[in-house]
């Protein structure tokens, strides 16, 4: 099917995760509009129900009014603050509060930052934080499991299972994330051997002369 | 595990791997960023399985993902040693830009206290059982080797042989297949390898469900009818 004019609009500009971009233009994005509840309406207004709440995480649906309602108030109020150098703001105390209260362990303070990657990158410089301040510089390994998703991070990658993640990101061959570190302990029977380095493949892509020309171009002349 | 397919632990997987774990002095991080929130029926994936971490990631439906937002959950013994190093070094070097945006922090405020003022763990339980029956409905699909699942999250695993589980060739992209009918039909899933992950807003109602599984038992059947045409499976 010829693409759609928003279709070939979003090919033309937009880097597409997880997605086979040799094939985009032939698949044809599905370029969303509008949601309401448990479904989403694309700019056809084809309605679909969305049975992955996105990716793992719109579970009150789309189109919560009371909630974007919420998100309105706020950005009227304060659109932007930061917690560095000891500054604050309501919102970040509340919720640090409600999951203090929520969660079903003990916790002494809350760091916020905006995803998965970076919460998990985070953890791993904290458990090495702690390991160093108790003087156990070298206790640093961290254990994942065959399968994991942890994130896309040069950090979380390199915990995540994924031959296409880790293919792009990892840093396998530096101490922290030893093939042996990423030995499975969830279930060692299915435990599979692993390269400690990438294997050696030939290259799968050359530079068009533009594209080469374009990243030599002296730094003197910003043609912009 | 999500994202790498649906992965359930086997019951009392985590009461026999903890006490490895305080044996070896190793501690025990909990990524609930796909779990957290009432996904499983109860605030974190951690009460589900039977889990004592040390400390937590969360994000996702921490907003109901109306705004990036995560977090680390940090507990009282990082944070002794995380003040004892600012004595040391001067301050604690690390944060992002946006780490706590007050968008993010203000929906995450009201998308919990929605969650518990509409029962959304409550509503999660009650449609469980209408997701467990539309799930082991699939299991009778000639498609369906093996199906996956907690609370109101699963992953239906495609292959070529029943009884053997043997995999389809995984050039033959027949998960991707299925998702490319599925969409024609109507509906939205995702293909891990060969394994469909289905994760549906909490607030999903049991006519919903049935809509949604419907639709992927149509696409499923689309599918079949592909593969035997294309002779995917003597491959
Ligand atoms: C369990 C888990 N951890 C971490 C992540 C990474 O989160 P993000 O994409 O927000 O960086 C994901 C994303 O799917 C996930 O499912």
């Amino acid at each position: 099917m010829p693409l759609t004019n928003v279709q070939a609009r979003d090919v033309e500009a937009v880097v597409h995760p997880y997605t086979p971009l040799n094939r985009l233009r032939e698949i044809g994005p599905l370029v969303l509009e509008r949601g309401r509840g448990v479904f989403v309406y694309d700019t056809q207004g084809r309605e679909y129900i969305e049975g992955m709440a996105g990716l793992w995480c719109a579970g009150l649906g789309f189109g919560d009014e009371e909630l974007a309602e919420a998100g309105a108030e706020q950005l009227r109020k304060l659109p932007y603050y930061h917690l560095f150098g000891a500054k604050g703001m309501e919102p970040a105390i509340e919720l640090a509060e409600k999951l203090k209260e929520l969660a079903p362990i003990d916790v002494a303070r809350v760091f916020f930052c905006s995803s998965g990657s970076e919460a998990n990158d985070t953890q791993v410089k904290l458990a090495w934080y702690y390991n160093n301040a108790l003087g156990r510089p070298n206790k640093k390994k961290i254990i994942s499991r065959v399968k994991a998703y942890h994130g896309v991070t040069v950090m979380t990658a390199s915990l995540t299972d994924c031959p296409t993640t880790t293919s792009i990101s990892t840093c396998r061959s530096t101490a922290c994330c030893t093939p042996t570190a990423r030995t499975t302990i969830a279930s060692p029977s299915r435990a599979r051997p692993r390269r400690s380095s990438p294997p050696a493949s030939p290259p799968t892509f050359a530079p068009s002369s533009s594209a080469r020309g374009r990243r030599r171009s002296p730094p003197s002349s910003p043609s912009r | 595990m999500g994202a790498g397919g649906v992965i359930v632990p086997p019951a009392g997987y985590f009461e026999a791997i903890q006490p490895i774990l305080a044996e070896h002095d190793i501690l025990f991080i909990d990524d609930e960023v796909i779990c957290g929130f009432g996904r499983t029926g109860n605030w974190f994936g951690a009460e589900t399985l039977g889990m004592k971490p040390d400390t937590m990631s969360v994000a996702k439906q921490m907003t109901s993902a109306y705004a990036p937002l995560g977090a680390v959950l940090v507990p009282p013994f990082y944070y002794e040693a995380l003040e004892a190093q600012s004595a040391k070094i001067g301050l604690f070097g690390h944060g992002f830009t946006y780490g706590g945006h007050p968008l993010g922090c203000a929906l995450g405020v009201k998308a919990i206290e929605i969650y518990q003022k509409r029962d959304i763990l409550g509503h999660v339980r009650s449609v469980l059982p209408k997701f467990d029956e539309r799930l082991a409905r699939l299991s009778g699909h000639p498609l369906v080797g093996e199906v996956r699942s907690k609370g109101l999250v699963a992953g239906v695993e495609l292959v070529a042989d029943l009884a053997s589980k043997r995999a389809f060739p995984p050039k033959a992209g027949v998960a991707n297949k299925c998702m490319a009918f599925l969409q024609e039909r109507g509906a939205i899933l995702r293909a891990i390898g060969d394994t469909i992950a289905i994760c549906p807003p909490m607030v999903i109602t049991e006519a919903e469900l049935d809509l949604l599984f419907d639709r992927l038992e149509q696409a499923l059947d689309d599918t079949e009818g592909w593969v035997a045409r294309e002779g995917l499976r003597s491959a």
